[in-house]
């Protein structure tokens, strides 16, 4: 564990290390912050190289032999509401990439639950929080028109600004504390409301 | 109960062009770069392998779903051998169009403060998607020297890249 990756760190990056190897690495790194920051820096250099690549046609997620069907049945039931996060509802579009990725990393490191607000019909909204109260992702799909979504962070109501009517919304929360509560309301009436579970 | 599939399923929705073109110029197979993908990011949340300070959430899919495809190559997993799907990818490449047009200018011109040596052997590596053996043969090298060499081109792209001294 004490031996530094030299030219492996960047070898690594490209994956030109084989499996064994590659598994050696990443036990390494976890524990040696220098080199991980010699592999996080030629990881970002190896994606600049991919960005000269061709654009590419996103697919649809396939189901597929490689998925367990747990994973995928998750998946499924999360956003079977949702067509994706590309109707983000923040504060600007010029924030929207950035914001995602910090969602991103968020709900990828975390272990989280989920729950379905009420709400009227033709719309739905879901709840994702990580376990430890770190961050709360909705999504709402089939709103109406000027639907402001309000949660509640150590006893204080806070309203987060109007969602996008009716396509898929999505609002990240993080860094204020715990969400109790959170309430979607239109024109002054709660239309929808749940708590996370944690 | 927790759902780690709705991360996979969030990061694919999020950088699935990007992921697939990795996988793609290394697989030259539109289902099994999709398959590369969607097994990089299976491995990375049934895992639970990334956490945040291992550092941008992109840049490490990306080195994970390459590993992936060139895993593939190596270890002839290829689709030749497998049954072929019925169903067709929605996967279109777009030969006249970069991935990250703004990027690929930054890197292009990165690439050519390179010496040419460095600049060959990542061409050749990276874009020629050349095993490191198949460079040392070519420029009848030692592999040792290709691998430091490519290493040095990298981290000095880097520097490039971030503006710092080569």
């Amino acid at each position: 564990m004490n031996d530094h990756l030299d030219d492996d760190a960047e070898l690594f990056a490209l994956g030109l290390t084989d499996p064994e190897r590659s598994t050696a690495i990443e036990a390494h790194i976890a524990g040696c912050a220098d080199c991980r920051a010699r592999v996080v820096a030629a990881e970002a250099a190896a994606a600049s190289l991919g960005a000269a690549l061709p654009a590419m046609t996103a697919a649809p997620l396939r189901q597929s032999s490689r998925w367990t069907s747990g994973l995928a049945a998750a998946a499924a039931v999360v956003f079977a509401a949702t067509t994706g996060i590309e109707g983000v509802a923040l504060h600007g579009a010029a924030q929207q990439g950035a914001r995602t990725d910090v969602a991103l990393g968020a709900v990828a490191a975390s272990h989280f639950g989920h729950t379905t607000l009420t709400s009227p019909p033709g719309s739905a909204v879901k709840v994702l929080y990580a376990r430890d109260g770190a961050w709360l992702y909705l999504i709402a799909d089939g709103l109406p028109a000027g639907v402001h979504a309000v949660v509640r962070q150590r006893g204080t109501q806070r309203d987060l600004g109007a969602l996008a009517a009716g396509k898929p919304a999505t609002l990240f929360v993080a860094g204020s504390g715990r969400v109790s509560d959170v309430t979607l309301v239109d024109g002054g009436r709660a239309i929808a409301h749940g708590r996370p579970a944690y | 109960m927790a759902f780690e599939g709705a991360g996979l399923e969030l990061a694919y929705r999020s950088h699935a062009r990007r992921l697939h073109a990795v996988a793609y110029h290394v697989l030259h197979d539109r289902h099994e770069a999709e398959d590369a993908v969607q097994a990089a990011l299976l491995r990375v949340w049934s895992s639970g392998s990334y956490q945040p300070e291992r550092g941008p959430l992109l840049p490490f899919l990306i080195a994970c779903v390459r590993r992936e495809a060139l895993d593939i190559v190596r270890g002839s997993k290829r689709r030749a051998e497998r049954e072929r799907r019925v169903a067709p990818p929605a996967l279109v490449p777009d030969p006249t169009a970069a991935l990250d047009p703004i990027e690929a200018q930054r890197v292009r011109a990165a690439l050519d403060r390179l010496s040419p040596l460095q600049r060959d052997v990542i061409v050749r590596a990276y874009y020629g998607g050349s095993t490191l053996a198949e460079v040392a043969h070519a420029l009848d090298v030692p592999l040792g020297t290709i691998k430091s060499r490519l290493a040095e081109a990298l981290r000095r792209l880097g520097n490039e890249l971030s503006g710092g001294t080569p």
